[in-house]
């Protein structure tokens, strides 16, 4: 296991995890095709590079959609 | 400009931003809303075509979400970087925005503190240089500075929006001087952004000379929403048209609309 943030929270996720199970971890099912954004360690990781990327002990995680404001 | 039917004369004179016709001159700020359900009923009184949305941390638990709605009602999205205080958490926050929403557009916020949420110049300049750097359409929260909105323009901002005083004041334009300095000045589009309280303040920007109005406290807080959307939308398009009519001109003595030739003879000169 190796632990991660995760919109500021801590949270224990299987070695060799992808974003992509980090995210679905989070919204199990169907995810929406839009709305939604992944940054790691303050730098955007694009949707199709979720399966892709692994992620390390400390990485900090934010998972951002849209909300009312403005 | 001259026309006998006053919505033509307003339809072929669109709102553009950066190449693109939004149509409607009100803009819909959502925040402040108290459900999604008003939300809709303030999108659908208020006619706008494009609506401000913000990033948050997402709410697995949520029901329903604003994207959807929007998506729904045809209204176009505009993300903002809300509650950024430094450039470098406003291109962080519109990077993730156009991640998720697939748009290069983005209402550009870069407060100063959280008290009077009014926009830091020097982190706003920083931000913007390197959000357009980067290809996005920055549309530019501002202050009523007609320099820094000048230099906003020279950056290659689409849009310069002053505010008429701080968010959800809703005391108005409280420099109608500056604002019109703005808009005369200004060859992109100026919308007015921020302390609009009531529909005369929405006159009095386009009355000025901005391009539209954005609008969110004052309607998603009002006691009726949807009838201030409504109200909202009928005073910009007010606004825009007195501003095109050409006013008459202020004088310091009457001037009698109907003539003194030809009156009956009266009493008192019997």
């Amino acid at each position: 296991m190796v632990s991660v943030y995760l919109n500021g929270q801590e949270m224990l996720v299987g070695a060799g995890s992808t974003v992509a199970d980090l995210v679905a971890s989070v919204l199990p099912g169907a995810q929406p095709a839009r709305g939604l954004a992944v940054a790691c360690n303050r730098e955007v990781v694009p949707r199709s590079s979720w399966p892709a990327v692994v992620v390390c002990s400390g990485d900090r995680f934010e998972l951002l959609a849209p909300a009312q404001g403005g | 400009m001259t026309g006998t039917d006053p919505s033509a004369v307003m339809a072929s004179d669109p709102l553009v931003i950066a190449g693109e016709e939004i149509g409607p001159r009100l803009i819909l700020g959502t925040g402040g809303a108290p459900s999604l359900e008003v939300l809709g009923e303030v999108i659908e009184a208020s006619g706008a075509a494009m609506a401000t949305v913000a990033m948050r941390r997402l709410d697995p638990a949520a029901k329903g979400n604003v994207l959807d709605l929007l998506v729904s009602m045809g209204v176009r999205t505009l993300p903002n970087t809300a509650g950024c205080m430094t450039a470098k958490e406003a291109v962080l926050t519109a990077e993730m925005a156009r991640e998720a929403l697939e748009t290069n557009w983005v209402k550009l916020e870069v407060i100063a503190d959280d008290k009077m949420l009014l926009p830091d110049p020097l982190e706003l300049i920083d931000a913007a240089e390197e959000l357009v750097g980067r290809g996005f359409v920055v549309l530019a929260y501002t202050n009523d500075d007609p320099v820094l909105a000048w230099r906003l323009e020279q950056t290659g901002c689409a849009a310069v929006m002053p505010g008429g005083a701080p968010i959800g004041t809703g005391l108005g334009l409280c420099n109608p001087h500056n604002i019109e300095l703005i808009a005369s000045k200004a060859k992109v589009p100026v919308v007015l952004d921020a302390g609009v309280g009531t529909a005369s303040d929405a006159v009095l920007a386009m009355e000025l000379g901005c391009e539209a109005v954005l609008v969110a406290s004052a309607i998603t807080r009002a006691e009726n929403p949807p009838l201030m959307a409504a109200a909202m939308a009928g005073a910009v398009r007010a606004g825009w048209m007195a501003a095109h009519a050409g006013r008459i001109p202020r004088r310091r003595h009457a001037l009698a609309s109907t003539s003194f030739s030809d009156m009956a003879e009266t009493f008192a000169e019997q």
